[in-house]
């Protein structure tokens, strides 16, 4: 790995995660691994303070506060990265108009008492986008793969966590966080709902989310790096063992009976595929012997596939078109800004829908510019990662694949629910997001920057160290 | 790193630091008041309001409940029908009469069902318009009734905690004499009449206290720290045109074609070639 960094000049990989003091990478480790196996918004810390005390919350504050000392106290860098024009404009374009928004209908949403909820989902942006910023400036070519390993393995524990609940009803994922928190948090009851000898309708199966959708969520975004990992494995052993994490996370996913567990996979699979069609194609005949096998051992397990056909799934999507006619006034009263970002408060059954579809609820919420913010926050990074997602360079190619792939399955997991009213998919999201701004970088060592080049180098490249 | 060059960078600029704070203080003190120039004046935003409470009762003159004997069960569909009836428009007129408000600053809403999915709570399109264009109302009323009981509750919200006390004791004061008139008009017999009895008085507070702040911080955050970073890349653009023209001026001695300033995409590929070739 050191040797091919050396080799395209992506300077200092010695100094990379896992083998750094660097505090910043293993904070970001460490929340990633709280994404994946803590029911992060449902851990309560026994504080009051005025703003929400979820556990999320308080592990972004630990991280922008490492990277302010950090910041201030650190000595000169010796790495300068040259990032691409306008690597932060999708999210800021995001924040910016969902401020905009908030600020043009103050006077609505404070008399119609919404102020709290709007202020809170702000406050949720606002971490997100400074979570991206930070991962974005702090992660190094060199570290990609291991973050990529690191996910793949996190995904595969959530996986077989939730594989175990659903034949078992018990959620390791609450259960185990009840019990290590319980001198400093409170943490709901887990939302699992399933009786494995009982039970005949859809259950309730959430992994260390609150919904099934979630789970299914980041199991999809990170079945794109197994994927990867597998295609560019050296040896058939280190592929076997991919591809059997891949096996993994499709049946997390599929577990979770929802029909995006199944359409969100096939949808990451098909876009490796469009990308990279003869890496993949030796992945062939591994899943037609992991699809014969998951046939054999246990047919249940596409049970989601066969939801399409059931009445809960036509209920589901019934619902889902009334959506379309039932938010025309809104939309025609407040088509530009719409009524104010987080102002719809699926609580308040009586006044606001759930909107099964993201993007329908961020033109509701933010109006048609929102809406075109929130795809170009989508659609950013994997514009800026195009010219090196079909680079054979082993640590810039095969994790901008991935994390190009894991952020298109976002966007179409934003097509199938509300997605940013559970918070791990969009921490993933940005993660990965950062992780295609890293990968599009160029890492150059600041001594051999002239310093007149160093004080030119903008417009259009930030450099940073 | 890169935060301690932002913050420099920032600090060379403080003369136009200080005026963005200006700016972004002029635009949260306009978030929170309206300034009106003839006369001059600043007049408070009604971002702050206040929420008061209380609850009809539904009875007969010698009060069901303290009579085993009565069936109540006529009470709760009576209370059923009045919790309706109160958040129609001609209840609204008489509950504006008695609280001294013009008619058109009240919105009243509810009962809703509580005890259905909450697919069917959700609002069609038709039930939406006519609750948008009552959003702007500053006065709101909502009426809350649980079918197996003969009460209605009212929840009133006013810029004031007075007047949402005030607009919350008008609605029993309403329905009363509305009932009353009725039962007078068509001579019901005192034994049978519906008597409507207000449980406690209407107690209210102030509901979001420090929403002004919150909103007036909200903004200056925004806004300065939109200036902070116009700042940086202003200063950027000011030094690449610097260098254009000085290079074109030096293009122009040397008698060689230049087009300025390196693209980013420029020193990108240099990045790029400069390491190939170590």
């Amino acid at each position: 790995m050191a040797s091919a960094a050396a080799a395209d000049g992506d300077v200092r990989s010695a100094d990379a995660w896992p083998r750094t003091h660097r505090p910043l990478p293993w904070l970001i480790a460490g929340f990633l691994a709280a994404i994946f196996l803590l029911p992060i918004d449902a851990i309560h810390p026994k504080v009051s303070l005025p703003f929400s005390s979820d556990f999320d919350r308080f592990f972004v504050a630990l991280i922008v506060g490492a990277w302010v000392l950090g910041g201030l106290l650190g000595g000169r860098a010796t790495v300068v990265r040259l990032r691409s024009r306008g690597w932060a404009a999708g999210i800021i374009a995001f924040l910016l108009i969902a401020v905009a928004s908030i600020a043009v209908n103050v006077d609505r949403i404070t008399n119609l008492g919404e102020w709290e909820v709007a202020q809170k989902r702000l406050a949720v942006v606002v971490g997100l986008a400074a979570l991206f910023a930070i991962v974005a400036l702090t992660l190094r070519v060199a570290e990609l793969r291991p973050f990529a390993v690191l996910i793949v393995v996190l995904a595969t524990l959530t996986a077989l966590g939730t594989v175990y609940e659903k034949q078992t009803g018990n959620n390791l994922f609450y259960e185990t966080s009840a019990r290590v928190f319980s001198p400093v948090a409170n943490v709901d009851p887990s939302p699992t709902e399933i009786e494995p000898d009982k039970d005949r309708g859809r259950p309730t199966i959430t992994g260390p989310t609150r919904h099934g959708l979630s789970v299914t969520s980041i199991l999809s975004m990170a079945l794109p790096f197994a994927v990867v990992l597998a295609a560019i494995a050296p040896t058939t052993r280190r592929r076997l063992l991919w591809v059997a994490a891949i096996c993994i996370i499709i049946t997390g996913a599929l577990v979770t009976q929802r029909k995006s567990g199944a359409v969100i996979p096939a949808f990451v699979l098909l876009a490796l595929f469009v990308l990279r069609p003869r890496q993949l194609l030796r992945l062939a005949p591994f899943g037609i012997i992991a699809l014969a096998l998951a046939l054999a051992v246990a047919p249940g397990v596409f049970s989601s596939v066969q939801e399409f056909g059931h009445a809960d799934s036509r209920t589901s999507t019934k619902g889902r078109t009334s959506d379309y006619p039932a938010i025309v006034p809104d939309l025609l009263s407040n088509p530009l800004l719409g009524r104010g970002y987080g102002t719809l408060d699926s609580a308040r059954a009586d006044t606001y829908r759930i909107l099964d579809n993201e993007y329908l609820g961020q033109l509701y919420q933010v109006g048609v510019l929102g809406l075109i913010a929130f795809l170009a926050m989508i659609l950013a990074p994997l514009f800026l990662v195009r010219s090196v997602l079909r680079s054979d360079h082993p640590l810039r190619g095969p994790p901008a694949l991935a994390a190009g792939a894991g952020c298109l399955a976002f966007g179409v997991a934003s097509a199938l629910y509300d997605i940013l009213t559970f918070p791990q998919a969009p921490y993933l999201f940005l993660f990965m997001a950062a992780m295609c701004v890293c990968a599009a970088s160029v890492e150059v060592p600041a001594e051999e920057l002239e310093p007149e080049r160093e004080e030119t180098r903008l417009p259009g490249v930030l450099a940073t160290s | 790193m890169e935060l301690a060059r932002t913050l420099r960078t920032l600090w060379s600029r403080r003369r136009l630091l200080a005026v963005g704070a200006c700016v972004a203080l002029l635009a949260a003190l306009l978030s929170v008041y309206r300034v009106s120039p003839l006369p001059p004046s600043l007049e408070s935003r009604t971002n702050v309001f206040a929420s008061a409470s209380t609850q009809i009762l539904v009875d007969t003159p010698d009060s069901a409940f303290a009579d085993l004997s009565y069936d109540l069960e006529s009470l709760d569909v009576r209370a059923s029908v009045f919790a309706r009836f109160l958040a129609s428009p001609a209840a609204v007129a008489l509950i504006a009469r008695e609280a001294k408000l013009p008619f058109n600053a009240i919105e009243a809403q509810g009962p809703f069902e509580l005890n259905v999915p909450e697919v069917q709570q959700a609002p069609t399109a038709e039930r939406r318009s006519s609750q948008i264009i009552g959003e702007g109302a500053l006065y709101r009323l909502r009426f809350e009734n649980n079918p197996s009981l003969p009460i209605v509750t009212v929840f009133a919200q006013a810029p004031t905690t007075e007047g949402a006390e005030k607009l919350a004791a008008a609605a029993p004061a309403a329905l009363r004499n509305y009932i009353d008139r009725i039962q007078a008009e068509q001579d019901t017999p005192p034994e049978r009449r519906v008597e409507i009895r207000q449980l406690g008085k209407a107690s209210g507070a102030i509901v979001n206290k420090g929403a002004n702040l919150q909103i007036a911080t909200l903004v200056f955050i925004v806004v300065f720290g939109g200036w902070c970073m116009l700042l940086i890349p202003a200063r950027t653009i000011a030094r690449g045109w610097r260098e254009v023209r000085a290079d074109a001026e030096e293009s122009r001695l040397n008698g060689a074609p230049s087009n300025g300033h390196r693209s980013g995409e420029d020193i990108l590929h240099a990045g790029r070639e400069h390491q190939r070739a170590r």
